[in-house]
């Protein structure tokens, strides 16, 4: 029967376009024992679904002067914390055969490199530059890729259960129960109760905010700021609330 | 074609064990062809709260090594007309219950039986997934405390993204049974009342089952509560097969009942 259906003329594959959303690993200066020590600090406090997260390596920001990273380096002190490099931006600085000898593949340039360099300085590492000025131009564009991949979840996320909408937004139409995680590049949204752990702009859009008909969250973070339970039992505790960056501090709100 | 109920819960002691007695024993009652499965493999208590752990030759591993037939490994139960009994191994561990063999003894159930109800092990490993993986129905057994709550909320997610229904892009049917449920203590605010844990768990409430003197007594005598019409737990199993078979019934024992004759006879007339 299986082998009927092998015949040699059927393909064996084809190539199916897809939009996986990636995020970059945007070095702006490079010391490995620092940098070994950051990400350690970094891989230990975001959930586990990023482990093994794959990741580009955009080395389009270090400083032109200075020497170029040991790529084994580089690339053993990214494993160590769980991430997996699968690729190099602005690797007109290694050699290309060196780079597909290590297995990684090679982006070009990206778009924004430009805009990035005058935002980088102050960018924690891993986190995309998306912290832009009320109604530049990224903030636009930003806002368009998230209304592009909303995800509508209609039924309750469980206990133990994990979501993660790269690019986009997160709607539950339910509840979010005590010891699940929501995440999303873009907003959360949660009609019914939210009492596990949020965290919106995980690639570290610090405009994105979360919205929920109750606030009874274990911890809600955004662009990797974050308030704990204890911190939350507030005003706004079990009442419809919002919350978002003001600055680096996380603050809620009553809708 | 039968269908498949899963009686589960994540945490351990809470009741699947009793409950799943009852169920099956409910549902033979009122005439349908039930087998009772017990997928605590390692463990076995199933055939000890159904009074026939003497009569255990073979067991599930046996029929899914195929060292025996079903039938040869089926008891049948002596005081209920239709009810069986598959029940575990004492001497294997969870790794014996592979999931093609699992699949093909439901399959050959399937074909006798009216409704096959499946005994899980605690936990969420291999056990449990095996035993809820086929299920059509699961019946999710709760004590009103918040880290059984916090377990059946997880298995619920692992009905709604690992069992058969899910991969298949339907759903696990889902029914709430609260058992252990102590009124007094709940009042004292020593447990979660049954409006707590329905707002966490957000599911139909099947039954609430009060803890009760009678289940242990029960066990004890090799026999499944719900046999036992004078007792309060018996009577809330019954009240729950009503619901599960579509009945309207009110619940019941979810006040301080005052102890006495009289509040017992009040009891059962609700
Ligand atoms: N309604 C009840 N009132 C009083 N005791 C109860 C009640 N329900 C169950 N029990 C007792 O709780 C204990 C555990 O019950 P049972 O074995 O049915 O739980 P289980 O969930 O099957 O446990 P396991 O996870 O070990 O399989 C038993 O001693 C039983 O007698
Ligand atoms: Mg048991």
């Amino acid at each position: 029967m299986t082998s009927d259906l092998r015949a040699s003329d059927t393909p064996l594959f084809r190539f199916k376009n897809s939009r996986v959303s990636l995020n970059e690993l945007l070095l702006l200066d490079y010391d490995a024992v620092r940098l070994r020590e950051d990400l350690a600090s970094h891989a230990a406090r975001l959930p586990s679904l990023f482990r093994q997260m794959p990741v580009v390596l955009n080395l389009e920001q270090l400083p032109a002067e200075q020497p170029v990273p040991p790529l084994d380096e580089l690339l053993a002190i990214c494993r160590e914390s769980e991430l997996n490099p699968i690729g190099l931006r602005g690797n007109n600085r290694y050699d290309e055969a060196l780079c597909l000898s290590h297995g990684l593949a090679c982006f070009g340039a990206s778009a924004r490199a430009e805009r990035d360099s005058a935002e980088a300085k102050r960018e924690p590492v891993t986190q995309s530059p998306a912290r832009a000025e009320p109604g530049a131009q990224s903030a636009v564009s930003e806002t368009a890729a998230a209304a592009s991949n909303t995800k509508i979840l209609t039924t309750p996320v469980r206990s133990g259960q994990q979501v993660y909408v790269p690019g986009g937004d997160l709607i539950v139409l339910s509840s979010v129960s005590a010891g699940a995680e929501v995440m999303a590049d873009g907003n959360i949204h949660v009609y019914g109760p939210l009492r596990g752990r949020a965290m919106a702009g995980v690639n570290g859009n610090t405009d994105a905010r979360i919205f929920c008909q109750s606030l009874e969250a274990e911890l809600i973070s955004i662009a990797g700021y974050f308030k704990a339970c204890e911190d939350l039992q507030s005003a706004h505790w079990e009442q419809p609330a919002q919350a978002y960056l003001s600055g680096t501090r996380l603050d809620t709100a009553p809708l | 074609m039968a269908e498949i109920i899963v009686v589960t819960s994540g945490k351990g002691g809470v009741g699947k064990t009793t409950s799943s007695a009852a169920i099956g024993t409910g549902l033979a009652l009122r005439g349908f062809k039930t087998v009772l499965v017990d997928f605590d493999v390692g463990l076995r208590n199933l055939d000890l709260i159904m009074g026939c752990e003497r009569r255990v030759v073979f067991d599930l591993v046996n029929v899914i090594n195929e060292e025996a037939t079903l039938n040869q490994a089926l008891i049948r139960d002596k005081r209920t007309e239709g009810l069986y009994i598959l029940p575990a191994s004492q001497t294997r561990d969870k790794d014996a219950l592979t999931q093609d063999g699992v699949e093909r003894v439901l399959n050959e159930l399937s074909e006798m039986f009216d409704y096959i109800v499946c005994d899980s092990p605690a936990g969420i490993e291999r056990g449990a997934h095996m035993a809820l993986y086929f299920a059509d129905t699961a019946i999710v057994v709760t004590n009103p405390e918040v880290s059984s709550v916090r377990d059946s909320d997880r298995i619920l997610g692992v009905l709604q993204s690992k069992s058969r229904k899910a991969e298949q892009g339907e759903q696990v049917r889902e029914h709430l049974l609260l058992t252990r449920y102590n009124p007094a203590r709940v009042q004292a605010g020593e447990m979660l009342s049954v409006d707590d844990v329905r707002d966490i768990l957000a599911i139909p409430l099947l039954g609430v089952i009060p803890e009760s003197d009678a289940v242990l007594k029960a066990s004890n005598q090799g026999q499944p509560v719900i046999l036992d019409d004078q007792s309060d737990a018996g009577q809330a199993y019954q009240d729950a097969i009503a619901r599960f078979l579509g009945e309207e019934r009110e619940h019941r024992f979810l006040e301080v009942q005052r102890k006495g004759l009289f509040s017992r006879v009040f009891g059962r007339k609700g």
